[in-house]
């Protein structure tokens, strides 16, 4: 299971005169953990829009499990198995954590207008097992006692676990997060990598933007170091890190 | 008693009216003054179903949505890519449009409108009488109310409420903003055009003045002041609205000025709940309108 | 051939009217980024308070133009000052304040009717209207003073805007309202000069055209705050002299088509431009890049 899930082929995309992202290629494996990082403007979240098809690339291609997805847009790219966080996190705010969760959920039949007119026993069926696929997921990150409860009035803590919860309930075989453990305490960290680790042995693969060096380091089967733009070093994460390159720019910017 | 049975029956006209714009007001925050254009589709295809083919009420119904479902397609499909301030200047380019040909078209009677439409029928039996007709325009609000809570109250609705709280969010997850937007606005034509027809056979004649830019500030008014995403607040505001000048009659304006008055009324609510209150009436949700 | 050219120019003077009316209302936009319907509303009102100074008091033409600009101005200040300005302190989008303009439009024009009656009265200075003639084309003296004026303000809101200080001030506040603010320049006055200018300039185009055509109801506002929205779109936002160039670009194409097509047709027209070019062109002929797509 070591085929390439992902493919970035020579992407560019710039905005008016600045170059957000310039000849970027990369392969991310199927089931292994795969970190990007870099200094600020580095393109990193460009590229995840570019991946998503929130942004679209002025030259090159993107390959999901070997058939092209640059040019879809971005609900098509999710359908296809890219489940996609935000740093800003976007949660429905105003809907309880469970319709967070219910919402993720994919191919619910009541969620066409036709259907939820026509009504049928059909979508009580659906709707039950909607909600204990959502029952399941809350308890098992730990926010259950929350379901009810409006998603901004969660903690930043359990809001950063309802956004993983929604990407999960995505069922996306390739998640990108995006900072994912900005502003968690240590011991979330800790249980933030112990879920990692678990979706890498069901068989998901992951892609994160991360800051925090120590994380990237535990956790990567492999790092992409990138830098105004460009893929600057690529390895395992002891390589990246001895690399002379990647400790002048990237470490000596964030240390 | 004919008096508050014709007020019965506009209230249940713009109740129709009020609910189908609110579901695409108040859950995904398009705005569209397009509205009166689509009712007005309605009704003429009514009119003129009814003048040269048939009055069966039915059919009627049935092919006054079908035209709405088809105009509301020429609009939506072009403006739903456009963002908030672009695609209601849209939908008014669109209403000008389709008001344009109803004053100019020769088959919809230019200015002058049509007159002389027949009763409906309905198995048979003919409808005549303001009470009956009453009792059909009750009838498609109360389908239209329970159709709108139905929907919003299953995956679809938590769907909408989704998109009225981040559309990006929705579309990495897989779902398609734009059909959503679609079928709402597609389900707000079918009313509105349906509420075209119970126009028509009420009144037996058009006059195209009501299907005007007005018309869609009016209903727009109704939705803001009722509460945008409240169903329940379009059923209040269409009642009050519709009340409140009736009312004043009693309080000796003269008939000069008393159509103004009324419309000042409405601008003034307009202003008053954009302002300050833009949850309507008893609407919870302030934001819609961002 | 003859009629062709009579219609042309019966273009130019309607592209000057829509021009002289979008002129004031893209002035506005610019400078708070709201669509301000309203600015129909103050026309009206601003035609009718010429009307009374000069019809029913007789006071004078330059009474009148002084009545329509100073109501419209104030007018149209009050309504910053009272409505978008506290919503947009209140942190609501320049969206929901379009939304209450129309409402403020609404009552504008309909007042105006309660007090100065439904049907449409005579706006007229007395004395004959001279008829100016250059080969087969007839014109008027308020039609070239029409005209004139759009030239001339065109000019002068381009040298405004591209030269000096005030201008380039209200530029800026356009891009980038909190960036002005930081860089010291106060932004609420600015845009209240703005509704100031913006709407006074209005007054005399309402006084100007009221003339031109004889007669004013308290409908013109309504038509033309239409015209001018489509004017603006089609020239292009965010540069006052791309929606002039729009508003021109309106009128001939009016008055042209009539070669081709009724008059009756004009507005379906002229809205069926508009969705055309907000489809393919956001932008406008003339304008910036400011998109208008996205979901």
């Amino acid at each position: 299971m070591n085929d390439i899930l992902l493919r970035l082929d020579a992407l560019s995309k710039s905005f008016g005169g600045l170059q957000a992202v310039y000849d970027l290629s990369f392969g991310v494996k199927a089931g292994t953990i795969t970190s990007l990082i870099g200094g600020n403007g580095a393109g990193k979240t460009t590229a995840f829009n570019l991946i998503t098809g929130n942004l679209a690339p002025d030259a090159g291609h993107i390959y999901f499990r070997d058939a092209r997805v640059d040019g879809l847009p971005p609900h098509k790219v999710a359908r296809a198995g890219i489940a996609r966080g935000f740093q800003e996190l976007r949660l429905f705010n105003r809907l309880s954590a469970r319709d967070n969760i219910e919402t993720a959920i994919p191919n619910q039949r009541g969620e066409s207008i036709i259907r939820s007119l026509i009504g049928g026993s059909g979508l009580k069926e659906e709707r039950k097992a909607t909600q204990a696929r959502s029952d399941g997921l809350l308890r098992d990150l730990t926010i259950a006692s929350q379901a009810d409860a409006l998603a901004e009035r969660l903690s930043y803590g359990q809001q950063k676990l309802l956004s993983l919860g929604r990407l999960l309930a995505a069922q996306g075989e390739l998640l990108l997060l995006d900072e994912p453990t900005a502003g968690l305490s240590p011991s979330m960290v800790e249980d933030f990598c112990a879920r990692m680790r678990g979706l890498t042995a069901a068989g998901k693969t992951i892609l994160l933007i991360e800051h925090n060096v120590e994380i990237v380091m535990r956790l990567s089967d492999w790092v992409i170091v990138m830098h105004q733009g460009g893929k600057i070093a690529e390895g395992k994460p002891q390589d990246v890190r001895n690399d002379v390159t990647v400790m002048h720019t990237y470490l000596g910017i964030t240390s | 008693m004919e008096y508050f049975i014709y007020i019965g029956t506009l209230i249940a006209i713009y109740a129709t009216l009020t609910i189908s714009l609110n579901l695409l007001v108040g859950y995904t925050g398009l705005i569209s003054i397009a509205q009166a254009a689509i009712y007005g589709v309605g009704a003429y295809t009514t009119a003129l179903l009814a003048l040269h083919v048939t009055n069966d009420l039915l059919i009627s119904f049935l092919c006054a949505s079908a035209t709405g479902v088809l105009v509301s397609l020429i609009i939506a499909l072009p403006s739903l890519r456009l963002k908030n301030e672009y695609f209601l200047i849209a939908t008014m380019g669109f209403q000008a449009i389709i008001f344009s040909l109803f004053m100019n078209l020769e088959i919809t009677g230019g200015a002058s409108g049509l007159y002389g439409i027949p009763h409906p029928t309905l198995f048979g039996h003919t409808i005549r009488t303001p009470l009956e007709k009453f009792f059909v325009a009750l009838a498609l609000a109360v389908v239209c109310y329970l159709l709108a809570l139905r929907i919003t109250n299953a995956p679809f609705g938590r769907l909408l409420r989704a998109v009225r709280e981040d559309q990006t969010a929705v579309a990495s997850l897989g779902k398609s903003v734009f059909r959503i937007k679609f079928s709402v606005f597609v389900f707000s034509a079918v009313f509105a055009a349906a509420a075209g027809t119970i126009y028509v056979y009420s009144l037996t004649a058009i006059d195209p003045v009501a299907f005007a830019l007005d018309e869609s500030i009016f209903i727009i008014t109704l939705v803001i002041v009722g509460g945008t995403g409240s169903l329940n607040g379009s059923l209040l505001a269409a009642a009050l609205l519709i009340l409140l000048p009736e009312a004043c009659k009693f309080l000796a304006i003269p008939d000069a000025i008393a159509p103004q008055l009324r419309q000042v009324l409405y601008g003034v609510l307009l202003v008053f709940f954009t302002r300050y209150r833009r949850q309507g009436l008893i609407g919870e949700y302030r934001d819609v309108l961002k | 051939m003859s009629v062709l050219a009579q219609f042309a120019v019966n273009g130019i003077v309607a592209g000057s009217v829509y021009a002289l009316i979008a002129l004031g209302f893209a002035l506005i936009f610019t400078a708070s980024r709201v669509f301000h319907f309203a600015h129909g509303g103050v026309y009206t009102l601003s035609a009718f308070a010429g009307y009374t100074a000069l019809v029913t008091f007789k006071l004078g033409l330059v009474a009148g133009f002084l009545a329509a600009i100073v109501v419209a101005a104030i007018i149209g200040v009050l309504i910053n000052i009272l409505l978008y300005e506290p919503m947009k302190a209140g942190g609501v989008s320049p969206f929901v304040a379009m939304i209450s303009s129309f409402g403020v439009l609404i009552i504008i024009t309909h007042m105006t009717a309660m007090v100065w009656g439904s049907n449409p009265v005579v706006l007229s200075r007395g004395g004959q209207t001279t008829v100016y003639r250059l080969g087969p084309i007839y014109t008027t003296d308020a039609q070239l003073l029409i005209i004139g004026f759009a030239a001339a303000l065109a000019i002068a809101l381009y040298i405004f805007f591209r030269h000096m200080r005030l201008g380039i001030a209200i530029r800026a506040l356009g891009n980038d309202s909190e960036l002005a603010e930081v860089v010291g320049m106060p932004a609420k006055r600015l845009r209240h000069i703005s509704f100031i200018v913006g709407s006074g300039l209005v007054g005399v185009s309402a006084m100007l055209i009221g003339l031109n055509v004889g007669i004013i109801d308290f409908n013109m506002g309504n038509e033309v705050i239409l015209m001018a929205t489509v004017a603006m779109i089609i020239g292009g936002l965010g540069n006052v002299g791309a929606a002039a160039g729009g508003g021109f670009v309106l009128g001939m194409i009016q008055n042209i088509a009539i070669w081709k097509i009724e008059s009756k047709w004009q507005m379906a027209l002229s809205f069926a431009i508009l969705i055309v070019v907000l489809l393919f062109k956001p932008n406008g002929l003339f304008g910036e890049k400011r998109p208008a797509t996205g979901l």
